[in-house]
């Protein structure tokens, strides 16, 4: 089953997702698996890291965390059937896959590889749950690559939409149900 | 009039094939990300009974560039001579698409803060005129108005 929640930055979109992925755990062998996309950049991106980190420590002691900013597909064969997989975000994950090397980016390639990986990560698991970003409400910009991030984020969004069974919007920590139930 | 709106790369174009266009094969489409010129209402020559607009805020940005007017010259200017048409026979439509570009970030740029400014007014005067008004959210849809009012 895949879950996608999006919403504006701060809306309370991790919090939400870490709530259904708590509440629907099977039975004690269902693990939480925290699937964090961020690479350490700086101060700040460390600073969001552990206050994520502190968060689901101070929930309770069922989170595994896996950091794996790239090469998402590698985890699939450590899943379990009853694992419920929360995947924190699209949007630093895409990024990292189009600038992690300055190589030059071929969408279709993105795009098809993430679909694909998303696929069996929901294949291998009870429940896959993926947080993303909405950040295409002001002026599209004109720089090349931003605009080719957008795009290709957008493209995603509408996919993962259409293909999950449940869809949230969160908007200023309220839930808006676009799609499903509420779990 | 029927106002398509929503965030950019959210589906609205393919929003309006499916719902509007695909049903009839007659229709003639004004792509404003890819022609902005804006001799693009040629009201009198129109044949086809589905118009429909994209990128309707390109439009807006073109105009305020070249007459340096606002939104409101912008909607009797271009628009209303639409409208008029449309309202001649029940079967003729007009669809306007808009990307919404309204709640980012301030922009630093003057010009662009202008478009932003005077496109949220032009999308206040659209919904007025509107018969209807859906908002796409990533390919789900939600209707903000039906009927005149």
């Amino acid at each position: 089953m895949l879950t996608f929640i999006c919403g504006g930055v701060r809306s309370g979109k991790s919090r939400i997702g870490e709530n259904i992925a708590e509440k629907n755990r099977i039975t004690n062998e269902s693990r939480l698996i925290y699937l964090a996309t961020c690479r350490y950049t700086d101060e700040e991106m460390i600073k969001r890291i552990q206050h994520h980190k502190l968060d689901r420590r101070n929930r309770n002691g069922y989170w595994i965390t896996i950091e794996q900013p790239t090469n998402i597909d590698t985890i699939v064969g450590r899943l379990k059937k009853k694992d419920i997989v929360f995947l924190d975000c699209l949007t630093t994950w895409l990024s990292n896959e189009m600038f992690y090397d300055y190589s030059d980016i071929c969408s279709n390639h993105i795009k098809h590889y993430m679909k694909e990986t998303v696929e069996q990560l929901e294949a291998s698991c009870a429940h896959l749950i993926i947080i993303s970003n909405d950040i295409f409400h002001e002026p599209v910009p004109v720089h090349k690559e931003t605009y080719l991030y957008m795009q290709i984020l957008g493209e995603l969004h509408q996919y993962f939409v259409q293909q999950a069974k449940n869809v949230i919007e969160m908007e200023a920590g309220k839930p808006l149900l676009r799609k499903g139930e509420y779990l | 009039m029927y106002v398509v709106t929503g965030g950019a790369f959210n589906g609205k174009k393919d929003w309006v094939l499916a719902e509007f266009v695909l049903t009839s094969n007659r229709y003639e489409w004004f792509d404003l990300y890819k022609y902005t010129a804006y001799e693009w209402l040629p009201v009198t020559e129109l044949e086809n009974n589905i118009i429909v607009i994209q990128g309707i805020e390109q439009g807006l940005k073109q105009t305020l560039a070249n007459d340096k007017k606002d939104a409101s010259h912008f909607f009797n200017q271009y628009l209303l001579p639409l409208l008029k048409w449309e309202e001649v026979n029940v079967d003729r439509k007009v669809i306007i698409i808009g990307t919404d570009i309204t709640k980012g970030v301030v922009p630093l740029n003057q010009e662009t803060r202008e478009w932003r400014d005077e496109t949220g007014r032009l999308y206040q005067q659209l919904y007025q005129n509107a018969e209807e008004v859906h908002r796409i959210w990533f390919g789900i849809s939600q209707q903000l108005k039906s009927g005149r009012s």
